[in-house]
């Protein structure tokens, strides 16, 4: 977790805003189903916070990628398809992609919207089936497989 | 400057030094351990955080994680990158706890299928080091497996649950071998330690406790026998007097000094990059290719698994990221049969299912969750769906594969990374290709509606092994068949680098059973007063 003030962020409004509307375009709102976008600003705080990681790469990516397409007034197919079609944005897209999909998919509002546990494995751990050990009757019945030496 | 002379000196604090330190705790000899990094704070671990699938303080990969402790490896050249972990407990604080035996067959490779070499040492010497080694870590399992001579387990198996239920009927209808895993795992509460809770994040620490890393395992019980562990202690080179005698090791201290700590035998223990790279780094004028390196063998020989992945796609839900990752293991494909094209084999273990981001990412990645449109759908068709077996394939020995010291890249203090040069036999392109087949067929009868191959997983270099070797030539191996050097004999090794051959399963649980069997002969030969002969 980056103990980095918002004041002190390496990114500039303009720079967040490419980011959030990259983060929206590969995830966006679902209302019907209790899910927001990855442009929301909790999670949109996640992605910040864990671009910074790979903040001096990002602002280059950002610079040359707002020569080619605007990324604000663009559609997101239009946003997407400049990302991810472009050899020059590969890693680009793929650092965006991993840090937008581990920000969305930790958030508690969408865990419970897809009937996962809203919360971190521990302290209460989950529950696993001990599963049906008679399934190992026809293994039980084999000779030994290792070879004697 | 100089410390006060200790008897022992072990370099490195992982899975073999602390087996190692344990055993050896009984001699009262005054034993010190010195690790590069530091005891890691249960509390820390990502399971308590909503973070805990991208925490990158424990990320497998040095390269990445970045800690203070560790160091650069310029992997660039290998298709494989290696992880590991720097501090107490090394590679088990982040090993998923899979805990498999190695066959009777995998120490008699060159009498058996007439490649490589055999062992010095065999399964039925080790076996009673297996057995205690079980005991002190805590093994869960079930005995009566055919694929292993009688053993017993410590503690009942962990839970099939719906993925190993699922897996096991698809594995029955093919008749093909399957066995609940034998798990560096508690299922009952053990010394001290509580049960598995399922958390699902072995991988990246066990805030439960129930998993063995040698932190919790070994080392408080050699602490309290008298053991010394200092952390934030970077070994820089063994040091050696004119008669060829280690005489101890300079290290970095917590706070960047250097000193030199005077010992009597020097054990080390830093598995199969950190090894050879001290070792290497350790030139004198009777040793000017690194110590204890006559042979030419110190760095050569590297053996990883190359792991290749086959994962279902299932309509029903299966496990997704609860509990332990692996529940199942597979070794029809264990010994050699050359009508399959390769020598010697692989066995498959499961990928039980993925946390909620990393079910995001694979699905991207591999096309089958878009960005955008569609999305939110796709990932409904993914969520705790995917069951995976990884086939763990044994590599062979071969002198071109090997761990060198960087001519440029270095760590913070100034000692020369480690290089890693190494490339697929055509034997193990052959296994990968094979092991890809037989995983599909495995998904398909368990029912699997989609199916992901990989044929090779490149963040795999979880094991590193064969780069000071056992053996019982000096011209062909760094240590003998009880961990001492040829050339230098109070120096030993006790890790993964001493392998022989890699066999086709993980090797922590052998790495430990041998260091019990080292350390016993070390005791029997310093009672008769020999060791040093």
């Amino acid at each position: 977790m980056s103990n980095i003030i918002s004041t002190d962020s390496l990114f500039n409004d303009q720079q967040r805003h490419v980011i959030a509307a990259i983060a929206d375009a590969m995830i966006s709102a679902d209302e019907a189903v209790n899910l927001p976008s990855a442009s929301d600003s909790a999670i949109l705080k996640t992605i910040m916070a864990k671009s910074e990681h790979f903040a001096d790469r990002l602002v280059k990516y950002i610079e040359v990628f707002c020569k080619e397409i605007d990324p604000v007034t663009a559609t997101p197919e239009a946003l997407l398809g400049a990302l991810d079609k472009n050899p020059q944005f590969r890693s680009f897209s793929k650092i965006l992609t991993i840090i937008v999909m581990q920000s969305y998919y930790q958030d508690p509002r969408v865990l419970a919207a897809h009937g996962l546990a809203a919360r971190p494995p521990f302290p209460l751990g989950h529950e696993v089936e001990a599963g049906d050990w008679s399934l190992l009757d026809p293994v039980k019945n084999r000779d030994p497989i290792y070879r004697p030496v | 400057m100089s410390l006060e002379p200790v008897d022992v000196l072990i370099i490195g604090a992982g899975a073999s030094a602390a087996t190692f330190a344990w055993s050896m705790a009984d001699t009262r000899m005054q034993i010190l351990c010195l690790e590069q990094g530091d005891w890691v704070n249960p509390s820390e671990y990502p399971s308590s955080t909503m973070d805990w699938e991208s925490d990158n303080k424990f990320n497998s990969n040095p390269n990445h994680r970045a800690n203070a402790a560790d160091y650069p490896i310029n992997d660039a050249e290998s298709p494989i990158s290696i992880a590991n972990y720097n501090g107490v407990g090394g590679g088990t604080i982040l090993f998923a706890g899979h805990y498999p035996r190695f066959h009777p067959s995998d120490f008699r490779v060159k009498s058996l299928d007439g490649v490589a070499d055999d062992w010095p040492v065999d399964y039925q010497l080790l076996e009673k080091y297996y057995d205690e080694n079980d005991r002190m870590m805590g093994v869960s399992g079930l005995a009566g497996d055919p694929a292993y001579p009688p053993k017993n387990a410590v503690m009942p198996p962990i839970p099939l649950g719906r993925a190993g239920e699922t897996l096991a009927r698809g594995l029955n209808d093919l008749g093909w071998h399957w066995w609940p895993s034998d798990m560096a795992i508690a299922t009952e509460q053990y010394d001290g330690r509580d049960k598995c809770i399922n958390l699902g994040a072995c991988g990246s620490g066990c805030a439960q406790g129930a998993k063995a890393s040698t932190d919790i395992t070994y080392w408080p019980h050699a602490i309290r026998a008298g053991v010394q562990l200092k952390t934030q202690c970077r070994v820089r080179e063994i040091t050696v007097n004119k008669e060829g005698k280690a005489t101890g090791a300079i290290y970095y201290d917590a706070d960047g000094n250097e000193q030199f700590q005077p010992a009597e035998m020097v054990v080390m223990a830093c598995n199969g990059i950190g090894t050879p790279r001290i070792l290497l780094n350790s030139t004198s004028a009777q040793f000017p290719e690194g110590l204890g390196n006559s042979s030419g063998m110190v760095g050569k020989n590297l053996m990883f698994h190359p792991y290749a992945a086959v994962e279902g796609i299932f309509k029903e839900a299966m496990d997704g990221a609860k509990g332990p990752h692996k529940c199942v293991a597979c070794h029809e494909f264990y010994e050699t049969n050359l009508d399959r094209g390769f020598v010697r084999g692989f066995s498959f273990e499961t990928q039980r299912g993925y946390g909620p981001a990393a079910t995001a990412m694979r699905g991207v990645f591999t096309g089958r969750i878009p960005k955008g449109k569609g999305h939110h759908g796709a990932y409904g068709k993914l969520n705790e769906r995917i069951l995976g077996l990884v086939a763990i394939c044994e590599d062979l020995p071969e002198l071109h594969n090997q761990v060198t010291l960087d001519p440029e890249l270095t760590d913070a203090h100034g000692i020369p990374a480690a290089k890693i040069q190494y490339t697929l036999s055509e034997n193990s392109q052959k296994m990968l290709d094979f092991a890809v087949a037989r995983g599909t067929e495995a998904m398909e009868a368990a029912g699997a509606e989609d199916i992901i191959a990989q044929r090779l997983i490149g963040n795999a270099g979880w094991h590193n092994m064969g780069t000071a070797r056992m053996g019982t030539d000096p011209k062909t191996s760094v240590v003998n068949g009880w961990g001492r050097s040829h050339d230098v004999k109070n120096l030993f090794v006790i890790d993964g680098s001493v392998f022989v051959t890699s066999a086709a399963v993980n090797p922590t649980r052998t790495i430990q059973a041998l260091a019990l069997y080292f350390a016993d002969t070390i005791k029997q030969k310093l009672a008769s007063a020999t060791l040093f002969d």
